[in-house]
């Protein structure tokens, strides 16, 4: 199975930008579109945040239906904030209504 | 030379809404002339939050390359609580030496002012981790709320990307309060703004037309990607927030708006400067 190291695709060790994501699903997609199982790996990175799992996982599972038989993560075990946020991603893209009322909901609520 | 008086109630200025229109009286007042120098005059302050800054040195720098106006400060005028403008850079920005400058930081609570490009995410990172987290006055911060931190900044600047629709870089700066227990920070571009964006994506939809209904959605956790959701990082930080005690400002359009706990409140704002503005305020004492 490949392994794409998402710091060698965006060259630095801080997936913060959108941009940067979707360079990582530009590489990604090359292997999902032809049905090939592939892991992408955050090991190295010391920073990740929402726009770019939103931008490279998410809109893989966006872009492919069969992704979450295809798309398997390595270096997320110790992390539980880069876990949230890869979780919540995927979560987004397969859910957004039921997402935004949820958001929208807890917003409500806290602030009513 | 024509000159401004900074002024403010109290002769303070601080990270509200009273300061933003202190600051934006400066940059109206020098917007309406061209080609030439301006020397703000700080004699009638005594105190401000250092992480305007930021805010004062985008707007400098606005004026420079927007109008061809120069801002002349003279250094001798920021005494006693003033100097903290010297210290953390501001001064050397303003006099275009910012590459020879290191911070003088004889007090631990100086965090200094710093201009980045929007894709340079080594540098922000950086100063995140080294001059800002790493600082010896934020010792009583354990590690787990500073990854938290480091975590809402990382997303603010993420955002910048994504709603500027600019190439200016941005201006960033903090401040620790030891004494009240609080870090603030501050980052500011000068891009479109929230509400041009928001607006034509809401269009047929829910139909945002204000800065404080747009400011709303976007910390709701919504996007205006389409097919690529952007970042949802706004959400999280209202939700620390809310939970943690802590505020975030946001300065957009014609709208001061903040979060503060379970209430939100906005402010109008007559004669804003194009950008957003973000004041994040975290209370760390007693957690």
């Amino acid at each position: 199975m490949a392994v794409l190291k998402i710091i060698d695709i965006i060259n630095t060790p801080n997936a913060i930008l959108h941009s940067f994501g979707l360079k990582v699903f530009e590489v990604a997609s090359e292997s999902i579109s032809r049905n090939q199982s592939i892991v992408i790996s955050f090991q190295g990175l010391k920073n990740i945040t929402s726009a770019f799992c939103n931008a490279s996982i998410g809109k893989l599972y966006l872009s492919f239906p069969n992704t979450s038989e295809l798309l398997f993560f390595d270096g997320l075990e110790d992390n539980p904030i880069w876990h949230e946020k890869v979780q919540s991603s995927i979560e987004l893209a397969l859910n957004p209504e039921k997402i935004e009322q949820q958001n929208q909901a807890i917003s409500d609520l806290l602030c009513s | 030379m024509l000159e401004y008086i900074l002024s403010s109630p109290n002769q303070a200025i601080y990270t509200d809404f009273q300061g933003s229109r202190a600051l934006l009286g400066f940059y109206n007042y020098a917007k309406r002339y061209r080609n030439c120098t301006i020397k703000l005059n700080f004699d009638a302050i005594n105190f401000i939050d250092a992480n305007l800054s930021a805010v004062l040195f985008a707007m400098i720098y606005d004026l420079k390359k927007t109008y061809n106006i120069f801002t002349f400060i003279d250094f001798s005028t920021l005494s006693k609580d003033l100097n903290i403008l010297i210290r953390n850079g501001f001064t050397n920005h303003v006099a275009r030496k910012e590459f020879t400058f290191s911070p003088l930081d004889n007090r631990d609570t100086t965090i200094p002012l710093r201009v980045i490009s929007q894709t340079d995410v080594d540098s922000f990172c950086s100063y995140i981790e080294h001059d800002f987290l790493h600082q010896r006055g934020l010792n009583p911060i354990n590690k787990q709320t500073k990854d938290k931190i480091n975590n809402h900044y990382l997303e603010i600047f993420s955002n910048v990307e994504l709603h500027t629709n600019t190439k200016d870089p941005v201006f960033v700066c903090g401040q620790y309060f030891p004494i009240q227990g609080e870090v603030k920070f501050t980052l500011v571009d000068l891009g479109e703004g929230f509400l041009k964006k928001i607006a034509a994506f809401t269009e047929g939809n829910v139909n945002i037309k204000t800065a404080s209904k747009a400011i709303d959605w976007a910390l709701s956790g919504n996007s205006t990607k389409k097919g690529a959701f952007g970042g949802t990082g706004l959400l999280g930080i209202k939700k620390y927030c809310i939970f943690s005690g802590n505020t975030i400002q946001v300065v957009t359009d014609n709208c001061h708006y903040t979060h503060f706990y379970r209430s939100a409140t906005s402010q109008q704002i007559l004669n804003p400067m194009k950008g957003t503005t973000i004041h994040l305020i975290f209370r760390y004492l007693n957690k």
